[in-house]
């Protein structure tokens, strides 16, 4: 069965574009044509930010109106403490996506915890489990991502831990002459 | 799930499917059915409100599962446009080039 997608043709063909080029020697023609559709082509950095936007809102409109502002703060907090200012372009559309993830996850675990509390088939108890588990991959997916664009492309960006491991090892931080801030996923 | 009238009298019945059949179970009549019947109506209150957590959520998960797919691409190819290419899942930096 197909998986369902609200992704235009346009950007599954972009998609498929990237698997086709993504060997050990690409034409040189069409890594120019990557870079070109990557610089010129706004639409597809545009639809991934609404779908982020579409996705946030839908999700701060599920949680209870008196805690909205604080869970809008930690997540102005969260894109702080991962440099969303100084960060490009890139950097920038996965660090709102983490806060989306993140997000999500906030919100998941708060309807696990309210709809379990309650009489529930085990049916709906696994199937809210589920849900849960694949919000935390999701949110550590996007995570890694960050780190793997940063480790290459900015190899004195800052530490990402996950727990308590340090998932970036890009740039040689000395103790004293540079602070690494860290961020962490314990949440 | 309900109510039929028979001869003047309310007899509260529960109606479940069986292999593409209605199977209709006779409950009863008076306060014992009256119970009954509010009990499955706050059972079916609550299947609703699940659906309808599940319907929003899986609608969330579905867009959420597109960014990835998307953002995904984004750095792919960002990073194949910086000369890296992925070799048995990691990202390796072209040699001469």
């Amino acid at each position: 069965m197909a998986k369902k997608t609200t992704n235009d043709k346009a950007t599954q063909e972009f998609q498929a574009l990237v698997g086709e080029i993504n060997h050990e020697n690409p034409a040189a023609m069409d890594v120019v044509a990557l870079r070109q559709a990557l610089q010129e082509d706004k639409a597809l950095w545009h639809r991934a930010g609404d779908l982020n936007y579409l996705a946030h809102q839908q999700l701060m409109g599920k949680l209870p109106p008196h805690i909205r502002e604080g869970v809008h703060l930690r997540l102005e907090a969260l894109q702080e403490e991962l440099g969303y200012a100084e960060s490009p372009a890139i950097e920038r559309l996965l660090i709102e996506q983490i806060g989306t993830c993140w997000l999500n996850l906030h919100v998941t675990q708060l309807f696990c915890a309210v709809l379990t509390g309650q009489t529930m088939s085990m049916k709906g108890v696994e199937q809210w489990e589920r849900r849960l588990t694949a919000a935390q991959r999701r949110y550590l997916k996007v995570i890694e991502m960050l780190t793997q664009v940063r480790r290459r492309l900015r190899p004195n960006a800052m530490q990402v831990n996950i727990g308590t491991q340090q998932v970036n090892v890009a740039g040689k931080v000395e103790a004293g002459k540079r602070k690494a801030r860290s961020v962490t996923s314990e949440e | 799930m309900g109510w039929e009238k028979r001869r003047g009298r309310h007899y509260y019945y529960r109606k479940r499917r069986e292999g593409g059949r209605v199977i209709s179970e006779y409950v009863g009549t008076g306060p014992a059915a009256e119970l009954a019947a509010a009990s499955d109506g706050l059972l079916q209150e609550r299947r609703a409100k699940e659906r309808k957590a599940r319907a929003e959520s899986e609608s969330v998960e579905m867009i959420l599962d597109d960014i990835q797919a998307l953002t995904q691409a984004l750095v792919r190819a960002t990073l194949i446009a910086e000369g890296y290419h992925t070799h048995r899942g990691q990202w390796r930096k072209k040699r001469h080039g």
